[in-house]
């Protein structure tokens, strides 16, 4: 197999936590760890953005230059509309980009990433971009609850110049009921018999996907450094490599127990936290219904991942378990507050650039950044006609700000709205977020973030909002 | 040489508050009466040849698109060319100013001035939030009325180090002065501990830094400045008037610290009636929050930039009886009479008709005069862009 390989990973991980015992104690229970949870203003597509805008940074490559992207999920917000076609806006990938929605089960990710590798092989492109999120729903009080975690990961995978080689994968599945969500159903459902699913769906099916790879790249299967295992509960890795033959240390676990379990994210992110050193060789792995995936990697040299991992916890909020009901989505309310015109509409259509990259119109004549540029096709210092397409800063300082303390539903309440003075020139206004306990000054740098801003008639709307910036994060 | 061409020759209004037993109609019906009987010498209505309406947001109460024929029929004038004006918050001042313009182009002899604002058709909160739901879905999604006021003050806050105790003194002097005006919303007194204790809306104001939602009408007859002493021995001119634009966004705006749009009206004005700031004995200003009056001191002249919240600590804007020596919102400003948008305007202008008779309607507030002028101003619409300044004088 020609060198085809990893050359940037971007992570992203909610601020919002909640300790597992928080949770235990509603229901008369106890609990160790914590798990990470979406904002109100968060999903899959928030935090897919996010982490491919990280991963493309991590790699050095712009979004022009990716010719093929892979949005993995088994959480979209939708049954029927693509996600990965937004991503792709938001990022700005070429339209002729072939872009696919993955799901079908938490083996989406490592899915994702070996349907990638294929294409790439098989002369589709030089630079693919695979994009892995979850945020699964569990029903209050179940199991699940303790442990559904929400993550997200994005790879950019391309032969030039790989960080870590895909030396060869292998798929063992056959279908396995162990963890499903129906059409219209709100919660996860699963377990049925913990030991034997844990058992003869993931482990069995695990193991033989490993231990296929290992005949295919000619080991062992106890020969690898490191085991990145999909973490769905605490007991399965030390399982899987009780019945692999391997040593318990050498499969990572930490994300479990500050995350959750964070579905088809979770063995990416136990990558970016763990990393690798040069000549490391590493089994990347996926699961889930019985379908299992095991790539096996070898590092050339470090793997450039973005943010800095230890800059995750930055900003962290703990959450009561009635504010995670209410984050959730779990209390019902009367529905969002309307926007001021129908999602989807015209104005959506018009205004995409500067809704979801914050595009601007710079003035050839003056250097005037009119924004938005749907509405000033006119320069409006100079009235010149001449106009450029560029993009906004993401970063700046508050130049002045108000909190609302009267917002309906929809709307986290109270609400910092915020003028920013962007860096490089130019304001931006926007909706503050991530302000819980923080004070806006004048003056506080931040930093412009993809949220939700709106769900109405069953479609999500995303806008930029304005976020406390994160600086240990940047390392 | 001030502009002069039209006058005032008549003005009234209705008691301004919670007006649930009176629909938009009878409001501007009974506003017109009192105008109309108010003229000293006596009009008869077959006089008015043109009438110009001033309602901003008429369809918030289910009357889509309200225009002047609206209210031509229901005041029995039906045969009279009748125009709706709108331009936010100085809907009312403009609603004058186009009227001024119609009679001073000689077309109209007489014309019929209204202003009217039926808020209370919705609950007070629906209002706040009706504001969010205008502008761009996406980057003013969140904002309500006061989120267009209230960076302003936390900029001037930080870059003169005004305070929210001089925020207070504003309203506290303006719920006084309602306390002495028997159409005010609110005639009870505050204190500064009252308006700093009062529930936060948008920090940094809190409830009594904002006017309330209020269901009111005004009117003013006018006539071409020549035909003035077939009506009234005791005419008020109009000295001059502007209009100020400015960016919506905070994106484009330039200084958070004053409102454009008032410097720009406020300078026509200034100069179509040939004066400046200190030949003005009395103004209503639009104070529909505490801060928005301390940029209007300084947007008007009235003090220098930065210095607004010292100005309403010297005293200076009190009533005359109270030491003041340019009474600023006798009436009790928007904060305490009230602001039905469409009808503010015209309910200042009446104020300063009154001050500048010496009428006994403001005997217990009157402004003393020195040079016979007198400044309403109001500041608003989306994003508080748009801006109208008119000078009123009793001398020709």
């Amino acid at each position: 197999m020609s060198q085809v390989g990893l050359s940037g990973l971007g992570l992203y991980v909610p601020a919002h936590r909640v300790p597992v015992r928080e949770i235990g104690q509603a229901w008369g229970a106890g609990g160790r760890g914590e798990k990470a949870v979406c904002g109100p203003d968060e999903d899959v597509v928030t935090m897919g953005v996010a982490a491919a805008e990280a991963a493309l940074a991590a790699a050095n490559r712009r979004p022009e230059e990716v010719d093929m992207l892979y949005f993995c999920t088994t959480s979209s917000p939708y049954v029927e509309q693509t996600c990965a076609a937004l991503v792709a806006e938001v990022l700005g990938l070429r339209p002729e980009v072939v872009v696919q929605d993955l799901g079908g089960s938490t083996r989406c990710g490592t899915g994702g990433l070996i349907a990638c590798v294929q294409g790439l092989q098989a002369g589709g492109g030089k630079v693919g971009l695979v994009v892995v999120a979850d945020n699964r729903p569990a029903a209050p009080g179940s199991a699940l609850e303790r442990t559904l975690g929400a993550g997200a990961a994005a790879l950019v995978v391309e032969a030039e110049r790989p960080a870590a080689v895909i030396e060869g994968w292998a798929c063992y599945g056959r279908f396995f009921p162990d963890r499903w969500r129906a059409t219209g159903e709100a919660f996860v459902r699963g377990d049925y018999d913990p030991r034997f699913v844990r058992r003869h769906g993931y482990t069995e099916h695990l193991a033989r996907a490993v231990e296929t790879l290992a005949e295919r790249v000619g080991d062992g299967a106890g020969d690898f450094r490191r085991y990145f295992f999909p973490l769905a509960d605490e007991r399965l890795p030390g399982e899987t490599a009780g019945r692999l033959g391997i040593p318990r240390e050498r499969v990572a676990t930490d994300t479990f127990p500050r995350f959750g379990d964070l579905g088809s994210a979770s063995a990416l992110l136990q990558l970016a936290f763990a990393g690798g050193e040069p000549g490391d060789r590493v089994v990347l792995a996926g699961y889930g219904s019985g379908l299992a995936d095991a790539l096996a990697l070898r590092f050339v040299h470090s793997l450039p991942v973005r943010p800095t991992p230890e800059g995750v916890d930055e900003g962290a909020r703990r959450l009561s378990y009635a504010e995670y009901l209410r984050v959730q989505g779990l209390l019902a309310t009367e529905g969002d507050y309307p926007l001021a015109v129908p999602p989807g509409s015209q104005t959506f259509w018009r205004g995409r650039g500067e809704i979801l990259r914050l595009e601007a119109a710079r003035c050839d004549r003056c250097g005037y950044v009119n924004f938005p540029p749907s509405t000033r096709t006119i320069c409006i210092r100079c009235r010149h006609t001449g106009l450029s397409r560029v993009r906004l800063a993401r970063t700046g300082r508050i130049h002045s700000f108000c909190i609302n303390y009267y917002m309906p539903p929809g709307f986290e309440s109270p609400l910092p709205y915020i003028v920013v003075d962007l860096d490089g020139g130019g304001r931006y206004q926007g909706m503050g977020t991530e302000f819980a306990g923080v004070r806006p000054e004048v003056g506080m740098p931040v930093e412009l973030v993809l949220r939700r801003i709106s769900r109405e008639r069953g479609q999500s709307t995303y806008g930029y909002k304005v976020r406390p910036r994160l600086t240990a994060r940047e390392g | 040489m001030a502009w002069n061409q039209v006058a005032i020759v008549g003005a009234g209004l209705i008691p301004f508050g919670e007006l649930f037993d009176m629909s938009y109609e009878a409001m501007i019906q009974q506003a017109y009466l009192r105008a109309i009987q108010s003229v000293d010498k006596g009009m008869d209505p077959e006089e008015i040849e043109a009438g110009w309406l001033g309602t901003c947001m008429g369809s918030m109460m289910g009357l889509e698109i309200p225009g002047g024929a609206t209210v031509a029929g229901t005041i029995g004038l039906v045969d009279v060319p009748f125009t709706r004006i709108e331009n936010g918050c100085p809907t009312g001042g403009d609603t004058f100013r186009n009227a001024c313009l119609g009679v001073a182009s000689g077309v109209y002899r007489v014309a019929l001035v209204i202003g009217a604002e039926k808020m209370r058709d919705k609950p007070a909160g629906e209002s706040l939030l009706g504001i969010a739901g205008q502008g761009h879905p996406v980057f003013t999604r969140g904002m309500l009325a006061p989120s267009m006021f209230a960076p302003q003050a936390i900029r001037h806050m930080h870059e003169f180090g005004t305070t929210k105790e001089q925020m207070a003194l504003v309203a506290v002097k303006n719920h006084y002065n309602g306390s002495l005006d028997p159409y005010a919303h609110f005639k009870k007194p505050v204190t500064v501990e009252e308006v700093l204790k009062s529930p936060p809306v948008v920090y940094p104001l809190n409830l009594l830094d904002c006017c309330p939602q209020t269901d009111g009408a005004a009117a003013l007859i006018i006539c071409r400045a020549d035909l003035a002493r077939r009506y009234t021995d005791r005419p008020v001119y109009v000295a001059g008037f502007g209009v100020g634009c400015d960016y919506l966004y905070y994106t484009e705006k330039g200084s958070l610290t004053e409102f454009a749009a008032t410097r720009r009206a406020a300078a026509q004005a200034y100069r179509m009636a040939g004066i400046g700031p200190e030949d003005i004995d009395v103004a209503e200003v639009h104070d529909c929050f505490t801060i928005t009056e301390i940029l209007n001191y300084e947007d008007l002249g009235f003090c220098p930039k930065g210095e607004g919240g010292r100005f309403i600590e010297s005293g200076r804007p009190h009533l005359s009886q109270l030491g003041g020596t340019l009474p600023v919102n006798p009436s009790g400003g928007l904060l305490a009479k009230g602001h039905p948008l469409g009808a503010t305007g015209i309910a200042q202008l009446a104020e300063l008709y009154w001050h500048l008779r010496e009428d006994p309607d403001v005997a217990n507030r009157q402004a003393r005069l020195n040079k016979g002028y007198a400044l309403q101003h109001n500041v608003g619409g989306y994003g508080i862009a748009v801006s109208v300044v008119t000078i009123l004088t009793n001398r020709l």
